[in-house]
């Protein structure tokens, strides 16, 4: 096995990359010629529509043909091909550091560290931003192997931070990002959903397509048993003493509740969310991705 | 109500009580730190349901310590007392069972009598007793009598008494009952107990005075619950009460209904051969009087009987009465005014039945027995001292004396004597009748027999009519002064101011004046004393008789009603023998003979106040310093103590499968 140059990006990792093709379902907006389609009518070869010529319009665009038939200026429009603009946001908040055999931030490092390698592997740009209720750390867009070793070194300097606020990260950000493109938010969502979706609005408003990677443990879907026992947050190291078996019933289905807000929250604004599950490899989560 | 912990070495473990609230508490505080992601959604579970986890934390709690203190005090062996502790089960107890045997004891309800009750009531009392304790029974009865002299522990003798005792037909003595107690306690050491066993009889207990000494305990075992129903022959009389030969005389009987219903009973009535009956309806609670016309045609005592068909309640259904029927009247005449005494005599003795005798002026107390006393021209002295004899039942004549006289008011000593004046009358008076309707007069209602306000009078005595207070004025002068009155009392008193001097009017040359005396005399007998005759005694008491002649007193026999002989007893004072059975007796007619010659007959008759079989109310039983139960066991238990044990393990038992329950509950809700 050949030496693993990156913690989150193992060789053998890689090798079953070979076979996932990033490819988000939603056309991009690029400045370089490239497998993307892409809004803006360009210069390849595949035919799209006729638009009247307005002052202005590149004459040598006119189709003579159709003015020949009837005497009026069209323009003959193409799809045109472009590069993506992959934005991932990864939250590093302290209650991403919880989990038993792999911590959340762990489980969302590797999928983050496999996903920009996917990315730059296909020419488009990745950009990473790590945060809590700040923002981290910011790499721009880039697709250079440089780039992507520069984005591996920033994920294994990673630690758990602060207090999670996924919505003030998401308007600190939005300035930062000048394409649009693919957001790919990795988080524990522990805060208000409408709040969330509220910071999410812009991005959208810009046609950013957006998935919502909801990273949780099976401890934090089905709460273990353990007797009588002090609960610390980890973030605002509260202290709550309970009876698990008391909690349990209603904490499944509070935490299920959430789940559910933050989907049908996610449906109604055309968002991808996705429940990651820790017991689950995150190779899975490419299904959402890939086409 | 009061607890005595009998393994109390062990109340130092009381504290353990306390554990479960103590593992509540510091289990609570230091449980194991969880390191969590988020206790965002657990705090707002708990809010949610800390409105309901609290309380049903506070429950658990509440059960668990409760099934550790049922689980301590079971090892602490707890005696429960309710109402009141009588003794602590270390101490020496003394205790006096008083138990009714009198009449009313005899009512059955049920399967068995209130006095059989009573017995299994005391019995349960002495089985509730320790080898160290000491005990006695006093029976409740006319003469209370104990079992033992003295406080004894012999309980197996007590027991086999109270299986051989029989209900009397007696009235109880229940002061001398718990004089008896209270001498038997007094010199004992120990916890010191009364217990009074008994139906508690509303006419025998209402007023009783049941006082026990300080430091003595008074408990109450009241047997009987219902009211029992019950027809009783209270009363026999004659009327008149001094019948006479060849007189044709009513033979009264009172029945009593001592039931709210109204109730219908046939009496019947037995004297010499003859057998009546007759039907009577009797008011609830209340009396009828059945009336039998009878003739006894010589002198002599007769034995009377009265019975009822019978109930329940046998006891009582019957009772018998002697009728003495004499040939004549004793009539004593004596004072000053010969000349009134002599016409008086000279009256009576021409009607026949009689026997009218002069004696001289002496001590009005020390004439003989009579039926009538007159005086005659008596200042005042004689009346007065004759008052007693007119309690007795004798029937007083008062002529006063014309000298002057002063009258004493017979049943109100509170009033000054009248003062009695003679009047010379100026112009002759007539008399008339002011009691037309009165007994005296129903002789000459019809006329044929004259009028008896016939006559006229030159003197008098002048007396005011309104000072004769509760007189009644038969005759009265046409000015309205009385002539003649009469006070009622347990005898009659007559008021003579008729002057029979032929100076001072012609009253006695009137043909009238001989059956008005007769018709006086007569009709006075029916308010003759129906109080106890010497001849009548009441169940448990001794039968005597006075013999009058130095005869030997060995061949007289006293035959009871069943023809049992009584052994007598010779009690001599002075010149006197009185005989007394030495055996109490029970009711019946008994008869004296010396060998077959009849010398009198002695009749005893069932108590009256045994006959209502009401009792008191648990309420009226209860009093300030008693304790009062309806049944022995719970006197044994009052001493003794419940053992709390069992009740204390079942409680913790039934406490654990709450919690278990609740538990469950919880988790499902």
């Amino acid at each position: 096995m050949a030496r693993s140059l990156f913690k989150f990006l193992k060789p053998e990792d890689i090798r079953k990359l070979e076979s996932f093709e990033f490819a988000p379902r939603a056309l991009v907006e690029g400045y370089l010629a490239g497998r993307h389609k892409s809004r803006a009518r360009g210069s390849s070869i595949e035919f799209r529509d006729f638009r009247q010529y307005v002052p202005g319009d590149d004459r040598a665009m006119i189709d003579w043909r159709v003015y020949a038939r009837t005497d009026r200026y069209y323009l003959r429009t193409y799809e045109q091909e472009t590069n993506m603009d992959c934005h991932v946001f990864l939250d590093s908040s302290a209650s991403m550091g919880f989990g038993h055999k792999l911590t959340k931030l762990e489980y969302a490092s590797f999928f983050a560290a496999a996903l920009c390698y996917l990315v730059v592997r296909s020419s488009d740009r990745v950009s990473l931003q790590i945060f809590d209720e700040n923002i981290r750390n910011f790499f721009p867009p880039g697709s250079t192997g440089l780039h992507l070793h520069n984005l591996m070194h920033a994920l294994e300097s990673n630690f758990p931070g602060n207090k999670t606020s996924v919505s003030q990260a998401l308007k600190k950000s939005f300035p930062l990002l000048k394409r649009k493109g693919t957001l790919i938010v990795v988080s524990d969502f522990f805060d208000d959903p409408a709040a969330v979706f509220a910071a999410l609005s812009p991005y959208l408003h810009r046609g950013m397509r957006i998935y919502l990677f909801h990273v949780l443990t099976p401890e934090e879907l089905d709460l273990e048993e353990r007797g009588l026992i002090t609960f610390l947050d980890m973030e605002t190291k509260q202290k709550v003493v309970a009876h698990t078996a008391n909690l349990r019933k209603m904490y499944r289905q509070a935490i299920q509740d959430h789940i559910n807000g933050l989907r049908e929250l996610s449906v109604r604004r055309n968002i991808e969310y996705v429940v990651a599950r820790t017991d689950t490899h995150y190779f899975k989560l490419f299904d959402k991705l890939t086409r | 109500m009061n607890f005595v912990l009998l393994n109390i070495v062990l109340w130092p473990f009381i504290f353990l009580v306390g554990v479960p609230l103590l593992l509540h508490l510091f289990a609570r505080t230091r449980p194991p730190v969880y390191n969590f992601s988020s206790v965002e959604f657990i705090l707002k579970i708990i809010r949610q349901t800390n409105r309901i986890k609290r309380p049903q934390d506070w429950i658990l709690l509440l059960v668990r310590t409760l099934v550790f203190a049922a689980v301590i005090f079971m090892f602490l062996q707890p005696l429960f007392f309710s109402k009141r502790r009588l003794s602590s089960p270390f101490e020496r107890k003394n205790v006096v069972i008083i138990l009714d045997a009198t009449a009313s004891m005899a009512y059955n309800e049920g399967a068995q009598t209130r006095f059989a009750s009573a017995c299994a009531e005391a019995a349960e009392v002495l089985a509730g007793l320790s080898a160290r304790d000491t005990a006695d029974i006093i029976w409740l009865k006319s003469v209370p009598s104990a079992v033992f002299p003295q406080m004894g522990v012999n309980f197996s003798h007590l027991q086999s008494e109270l299986r051989r005792a029989r209900v009397t037909s007696e009235a109880g003595d229940v002061t001398e009952a718990m004089r008896l107690a209270r001498r038997l306690l007094e010199s004992m050491e120990g916890k010191k107990e009364i217990c009074i066993v008994s139906d508690f009889q509303k006419t025998g207990w209402d007023k009783s005075d049941l006082q026990a000494t300080p430091g003595t305990d008074l408990v109450k075992v009241k047997i009987g619950r219902e009211t029992g129903i019950n027809g009783a022959v209270t009363d026999v009389y004659v009327d008149p009460a001094r019948p006479l030969a060849g007189e044709e005389v009513s033979v009264c009987c009172d029945v009593y209904n001592f039931s709210d219903q109204p109730r219908r009973r046939t009496v019947f009535m037995s004297v010499q051969d003859s057998r009546q009956s007759q039907d009577v309806m009797i008011p609830a609670w209340n009396k009828s009087t059945a009336v039998f016309r009878y003739r006894f045609n010589s002198q002599g005592v007769y034995p009377v009987r009265f019975a009822l068909n019978e109930d329940s309640f046998a006891g009582d259904d019957s009772r018998w009465a002697l009728v003495e029927v004499r040939d004549s009247l004793r009539v004593e005449i004596t004072g000053a005014d010969l000349i009134t005494a002599r016409t008086w005599k000279k009256a009576l003795d021409a009607v026949g039945w009689a026997q009218a005798e002069i004696v001289s002026t002496g001590e009005v107390t020390k004439l003989p027995a009579c039926d009538v006393l007159m005086l005659a021209g008596d200042d005042g002295s004689g009346l007065e001292k004759s008052l007693g004899k007119l309690r007795g039942g004798c029937t007083v004549v008062w002529a006063p004396s014309s000298a002057g006289a002063k009258m004493v008011m017979p049943g109100a000593s509170n009033l000054p004597p009248v003062q009695v004046a003679w009047e010379t009358l100026k112009t002759p008076r007539k008399l008339k009748i002011s009691a037309e309707k009165d007994e005296i007069f129903r002789q000459f209602a019809d006329g044929s027999r004259g009028d008896p306000g016939r006559g006229t009078f030159n003197g008098r005595f002048n007396i005011n009519a309104s000072s004769l207070k509760g007189a009644d004025i038969l005759l009265a002068y046409d000015d309205g002064v009385p002539a003649l009155a009469r006070f009622r009392q347990q005898g009659y008193l007559f008021l003579w101011n008729l002057s029979l001097n032929p100076e001072s009017g012609d009253y006695a040359r009137q043909v009238e004046y001989v059956p008005l005396l007769a018709e006086m005399l007569l009709v006075s007998r029916t308010a003759a004393s129906r109080g106890r005759e010497p001849a009548d005694f009441l169940p448990g008491e001794h039968l005597y008789m006075r013999l009058e002649s130095e005869a030997p007193s060995s061949d007289v026999r006293l035959t009871g009603p069943d023809g049992k002989i009584f052994p007598l007893a010779e009690q001599r004072t002075g010149h006197e023998i009185n005989l007394v059975s030495e055996d109490t007796v029970e009711p019946g007619l008994y008869s004296w003979k010396r060998q077959e010659r009849m010398l009198g007959h002695s009749i005893v008759n069932f108590p009256v106040k045994e006959s209502d079989l009401r009792t008191l109310s648990m309420q009226e039983v209860e009093s300030r310093d008693s304790v009062s139960v309806s049944e022995g066991n719970t006197v044994r238990l009052l001493r003794e103590g419940v053992k709390m044990w069992p009740t204390l393990l079942l409680l913790a038992v039934v406490l654990l499968i709450t919690e278990s329950v609740a538990l469950l509950w919880f988790e499902r809700t």
